[in-house]
């Protein structure tokens, strides 16, 4: 496995059928395609591909298709809007192979998860709609050639920062997961920091929200499931990308800034924002806002990004984002809220949050160590799907290497949660009861597998939880599996009710 | 201004000052004493307890100087104007004469100071001479001397029955203090103080005159849980407090500069409140003397006592019980109706006014003793700042219901979060040091958890927690035994009588008063004079108090009271124990416990919908924070209030984070309660089930997911949790049951078929349920 070559992306692309209407006006079903370099031809074949394909899958089954294995490469297919499709082509990771004194690349075709893809897709939309709502709304408000431009402003730089390379944890399992790493904070804590919230808000009537993150975990948030989540998913992905913790060396050295492209222009720049608050982020200064009244080059300047926080919730927020060493608070404000523009506010909330954060934020890291000792025994992956907790337990000590077990875990992972929406939902009403038993029983919820280095992955789903176990045992046979399976159970989820 | 008064007159005890030849306010004992043709009739100022004793030698007597009865009544001393003998009169006996005045003392000019009892048998002479601690031999029919005092010339004293002192003003310029502490079988001398000034006899004025006047501004009360010697003196054209401290081994001293510029004022004390009367400008200040320099409640405005009016009708004839009685009634009417034409407004502030500790008053020309009484909320409102207003109501004894008014109306006017979370830190850390209480409470209603992790963590919390709480009771003790006054009465904990009878207590007597329901008054407080009493003197004989009040009635009717008395007596005791300890700290504060907070702020607001729900779940969640943070473990019911808030707000997510962060504990109630709340918020079942599961709630569970019909759910639970083997018969019937009525064969069958060894055993029902099979197969054909 040592020569593999990761998988790597090869193209990204968004049309709506609908925008041509006779064969001469096909390029107009285009709306946006990546790379720019691709020929014309080239981008109507993949376009003509996945139209044909959702079409024709519809024959077999009321769900269109997502996605299409090929021997090089991977295709899924998203459509979050009516006719708006996203497709993204991976290409597969690959060996070379000697064939006389040639040498040829032979395709993992089966390596890539489509789980994990279709994340990444989903993702991508959520953050475009969060800045920019959707694509018809555009369209309605201004034109196809509107959407265009913003689409081509916002998806390069949004795919530059996605890592397809499919060698981590995170990009993988966690992605397709959808989860939230949480921080484990103890009850005193966490009542004093839903205290600040509240404070807060009484002393800021226009903040209506808030949100706590400790490095890439969150603390705390005033949100409902799904908007946390999309939220937490910008902040990780996006913001905090390139973000180091405290406990690496490098923190505290000062980065070289990234300049800025057309810094004085008036039109949001989603690339600017995020470049700017990426710099931030990586300023040496304790406490200061990422985004409000921000400090560049020795002049304040205020730059308040709006954002809209899920599809399910129309209200238009104003971001400020402030940050106090490891720490990173969100409070979203009413759209319009007065004072905002003025240094005064910022100075205000700046007065009232700073010595608790401080205070907090040393908390949080005087236990963060202590909480890291626990759990060791055991190689896992925790979710949650109530509150889309995940968690990650590695042993330090462990005997296997992640990169071997990485396609093992994507394998089982990718098995495991396909079929999680074909669930019933009625399942309170007693008919649909037994057809829900007969479907979990169809629908593999524990997948044992062992890889040819002898690493053993458990991968086991009930209707809310979903967990991952890797031993490293040697020389073990399915029957030991199963008794250590029941010691983890027994020791880490004995506490839950498993259906 | 809405409130002009502070301060009024209450709770008034008529008498006709013209009918008598001799009264006075004993506020040792609480009496007032009325002297006339040989009778001494005494009425208890609280429980108008009437008492006489009459004594045909005095029939004529004209020259009393001094009266002083015994706290069992049963023996009185008199002196007379000019005269060194002491008059001695046995309730069973003959009387007695003691001459106090030593023969060699004739020429210098001895006088009399004072008789003070200590016990129903001890007492003490005071004379400008010497102390003298007598006793009164009952079966010698004499009198003996335990210990006389030589201190120099005594110029004054001031004497607190309650904690049996005496301070004697000795020395040459009248500074100097000697102080006893007389206990059952000690006498304590406490340490030796100078008083800061004090004026020098002028050449016209008598002895007596000048030591009344020494004595007059000088008396021993009782702030907040400490003794001080309060002395009030003209300094610098001002009226200055200096308060001593009375402490076994030392004496602190304090000063209050008060505002009054006259040489003419009183001193009263309310409720741990120093009352300044400016008896010439005829205002009263109330200072504070916990409250710090700064404090807006240190003093309030100069304020007039409320205007006092009294019904001519209701003066008291005390020869005839059934104008006692007519009294009584109309003393009703003419509060209710104050406008009556019979009304006779009183002239406040008079210059004959005697004001006694702590704060009696007695009028000798309108003929009524009074107390003190402070209008809280009126002296509340008047202070602006909201966190010294709070301080200050917590300090008081009575409050708890306007201090529930403020925090209430605070609430609803969105005060700032960070000012309520600084209020209930403070009543919090009052109320720390009684929660163990409640913690014992909480641990019958509500099973300890169970997890691994709070097995881990919050038992051993919890012990220390209340081993931190016992530890702190006895610190509270040592700190009594060591730092306070030598206080007789600080004998048990917390128990502390506090000072006198408490107001609302005191208008419930009033009540029964008007009602002249004698007996029954003179029982509760006979009960609690012998509670009082057994501290200081073990040998009074109850029956003996009984005798004195009902001398001449017969011997059955003294059964029957006996009878009731004892009756009342257990009915005193169970009341005790209902009420459990009084919910005071031994600094006197108010005690706001959580269910105070629920049932009188919280609930009340919740359900009315006087403030948006965000901000009460704000407040709420501060008073939790509060709570946690001082280690008091946070009852049950306010953890349900909070879900109930959140689930009226739809932030569910909310409830599973205090769930997941284990602010929520895990208790069966709550876990039943999310079981509830499915229909709205569907993942609350999830947390129940979680929470039964912890806690080993099997039965609880298969109930809960039969009451959902999730039949197959409940298999794989028993299959799961290996239970199959352990329910009863009428579980696997209940559960055979549920899947019938789902009306699928193959659920049914499913059930009948994993519970068949259980079933065979019993023919009937094997054969009831294939026939159901059967039916239900048909059925479904059909379909």
């Amino acid at each position: 496995m040592q020569d593999l070559n990761l998988s790597k992306f090869h193209s990204f692309f968004i049309y709506n059928s609908t925008f041509s209407k006779s064969e001469e006006t096909e390029t107009d079903k285009i709306i946006f395609y990546y790379p720019e370099t691709t020929t014309l031809k080239e981008q109507l074949q993949n376009v003509g591909l996945i139209e044909a394909l959702t079409a024709y899958s519809l024959s077999f089954s009321n769900k269109k298709c997502n996605s299409l294995h090929l021997e090089k490469n991977r295709y899924v297919f998203f459509e979050p809007e009516k006719d708006y499709w996203l497709v993204l082509i991976i290409s597969n990771p690959f060996t070379y192979k000697m064939k006389g004194n040639e040498k040829i690349q032979k395709f993992k075709f089966n390596l890539l998860s489509d789980q994990t893809l279709l994340q990444i897709l989903k993702n991508s939309y959520r953050i475009f709609y969060m800045f920019y709502q959707t694509f018809n709304d555009l369209v309605q408000k201004n034109s196809v050639l509107y959407l265009k431009s913003i689409l081509a402003q916002f998806f390069p730089f949004y795919l530059s920062n996605i890592d397809f390379s499919y060698s981590s944890i995170e990009n993988t399992v966690w992605t397709a997961l959808d989860g939230i790493q949480f921080c484990s904070v103890h009850k005193n804590l966490y009542l004093r920091i839903k205290c600040l919230m509240n404070q807060v808000k009484s002393n800021f009537p226009y903040v209506k929200n808030s949100m706590l993150l400790f490095e890439k975990n969150l603390v705390w948030s005033s949100f409902e499931t799904e908007e946390t989540r999309n939220l937490y998913h910008f902040m990780c992905s996006q913001v905090l990308g390139q973000y180091k913790s405290t406990k690496s060396k490098e923190f505290g050295k000062e980065k070289p800034t990234v300049k800025l492209e057309n810094k004085e222009s008036t039109v949001f720049s989603y690339q600017n924002l995020i470049l700017g608050i990426q710099n931030l982020v990586a300023d040496i200064k304790e406490e200061h806002f990422l985004t409000g009244a921000t400090l560049i080059e020795n002049k304040v300047v205020i730059k308040i990004p709006t954002i809209f926080v899920s599809e399910s919730n129309t209200q238009k927020y104003q971001l400020i984002i402030y940050k106090s060493r490891n720490l990173f608070l969100l409070l979203f404000l009413e759209n319009e809220a007065p004072n905002l523009n003025e240094i005064s506010f910022y100075q205000k909330l700046s007065t009232l949050i700073r010595k608790e954060m401080q205070s907090i934020c040393e908390l949080l890291n005087n236990g963060q160590d202590e909480d890291e000792k626990i759990d060791q025994v055991f190689n896992y992956i925790y979710f949650n799907s109530i509150n889309l907790s995940v968690k990650q337990c590695l042993n330090e000590k462990r005997n296997f290497s992640l990169t071997d077990v990485i396609p093992q875990l994507v394998a089982v992972s990718d098995e495991l949660l396909r079929k999680k929406s074909q669930i019933p939902d009625e399942i309170d009403n007693p008919k649909t009861q037994y057809l829900r038993f007969i479907i979990e029983r169809e629908i593999p919820f524990e997948i044992i597998s062992q890889s040819k280095k002898s690493v053993w992955i458990v991968g086991k789903k009930t209707s809310n939880h979903v967990f991952f176990l890797i031993f490293d045992q040697k020389n073990v046979n399915l029957n030991s599996i199963e008794e250590e399976m029941e010691k983890f159970s027994s020791a880490l989820f004995k506490d839950y009710f498993f259906d | 201004m809405q409130f002009r008064y502070y301060v009024e007159l209450f709770s008034p005890l008529y008498f006709n000052p013209k009918k008598y030849q001799f009264f006075k306010f004993d506020n040792s004992i609480e009496d007032l004493i009325l002297f006339q043709k040989g009778r001494i009739q005494g009425i208890n100022f609280y429980s108008n307890i009437h008492s006489s004793l009459k004594i045909p030698d005095l029939a004529n007597e004209t020259q009393i100087q001094e009266l002083e009865i015994s706290p069992n009544k049963n023996y009185v001393i008199i002196s007379r104007k000019e005269n060194s003998i002491i008059e001695i009169f046995f309730r069973f006996n003959k009387p007695l004469k003691y001459e106090y005045q030593p023969k060699k003392m004739k020429k210098i000019g001895f006088t009399l100071l004072g008789i003070k009892w200590l016990d129903n048998l001890n007492f003490l002479l005071i004379s400008n001479f010497r102390l003298e601690h007598m006793q009164v031999l009952t079966n010698k029919n004499g009198v003996k001397r335990i210990k006389s005092y030589n201190l120099g010339k005594i110029h004054g004293f001031t004497f607190s029955f309650e904690n049996r002192i005496i301070i004697l003003i000795t020395g040459k310029n009248a500074t100097t203090t000697n102080a006893f502490q007389f206990r059952p079988k000690q006498t304590i001398k406490l340490p030796i103080f100078e008083l800061k000034y004090s004026r020098l006899k002028e050449p016209n004025e008598t002895e007596r005159n000048y030591c009344l006047e020494m004595n007059k501004n000088l008396m021993i009360v009782q702030i907040y849980r400490n003794l001080y010697c309060v002395q009030l003196i003209q300094e610098d054209k001002k009226v200055k407090i200096y308060l001593y401290q009375l402490n076994k081994e030392s004496i602190s001293t304090c000063s209050i500069e008060t505002m009054i510029p006259r040489n003419k004022f009183a001193l009263s004390v309310v409720d741990s409140l120093l009352l300044v009367h400016d008896m010439e400008l005829k205002v009263t200040m109330i200072y504070d003397i916990r409250a710090s320099d700064d404090d807006e409640a240190k003093i309030t405005s100069p304020l007039s006592i409320k205007p006092f009016s009294i019904n001519e009708k209701r003066l008291i004839d005390n020869k005839s019980k059934k104008s006692l009685k007519n009294n009584g009634k109309s003393e009703k009417k003419t509060v209710k109706n104050e406008n009556n034409q019979n009304n006779q407004k009183i002239e406040l502030y008079k210059d004959q006014w005697v004001h006694l500790p702590p704060n009696f008053v007695l009028d000798p020309v309108d003929g009524f003793v009074c107390i003190y009484k402070l209008d809280l909320y009126s002296i509340a409102v008047s202070i602006t700042n909201q966190l010294s207003r709070v301080q200050f109501l917590l300090r008081r004894s009575n409050s708890k219901s306007i201090l529930i008014k403020f925090i209430k109306t605070m609430i609803i006017e969105n005060e700032k979060i960070s000012l309520l979370s600084y209020l209930f830190d403070v009543i919090n850390n009052i109320y720390n040091t009684v929660s163990y209480l409640e913690n014992s409470k909480d641990t019958q209603t509500e099973k300890p958890v169970i997890t691994i992790q709070n097995d881990m963590i919050l038992s051993p919390k919890r012990k220390r927690k209340i081993k931190r709480s016992r530890s702190f009771e006895k610190k509270i003790e040592n700190n009594k035994n060591q730092s306070t006054a030598p206080n007789i009465k600080r004998i048990g904990s917390v128990f502390v009588k506090g000072p006198k009878l408490p107001l609302e207590k005191l208008s419930k007597l009033k009540d029964l008063r008007n009602i002249n329901k004698e007996k029954l008054v003179k029982k509760t407080k006979q009960n609690e004079n012998r509670k009082q009493n057994q501290e200081i003197d073990l040998d009074i004989n109850l029956d003996e108090i009984n005798v004195f009040d009902e001398y001449e009635k017969d011997k059955n009717q003294k059964n029957q009271n006996q009878k009731n008395q004892k009756n009342q007596k257990k009915k005193n005791q169970n009341k005790k124990k209902r009420n459990g300890l009084p919910k005071t700290n031994p600094d006197g504060y108010v005690v706001l416990p959580q269910s105070d907070f629920y049932n009188n702020i919280f609930f009340p607001l919740f359900k009315r919908k006087a403030v948006e729900y965000e901000f009460l779940e704000s407040v709420l969640t501060e008073y939790i924070r509060s709570l946690n943070e001082l280690n008091i473990p946070v009852q049950v019911f306010l953890f349900s209030f909070l879900i109930e808030i959140l689930l009226q707000q739809k932030k569910y997510s909310q409830i599973y984070h205090l769930v997941q962060y284990k602010v929520i504990p895990n208790t069966e109630s709550l876990a039943l309660q999310f079981a509830g709340v499915f229909s709205s918020y569907p993942q609350a079942l999830c947390l129940a089930l979680d929470g039964l599961k912890m806690r080993k709630e099997s039965d609880l569970i298969i109930q809960i997911l039969l009451s959902k019909r999730r039949v197959m759910q409940t298999l794989k639970f028993i299959h799961h949790e290996k239970l199959k083997n352990k329910l009863s018969l009428m579980t696997i019937q209940t559960i055979l049951e549920f899947a019938y009525f789902a009306q699928d064969p193959l659920i049914f069958f499913t059930a009948w078929n994993f519970f068949q060894d259980q079933l065979k055993d019993n023919e009937d029902l094997w054969k009831d349920y294939q026939k159901k099979n059967e039916l239900l197969i048909e059925k479904w054909n059909q379909k």
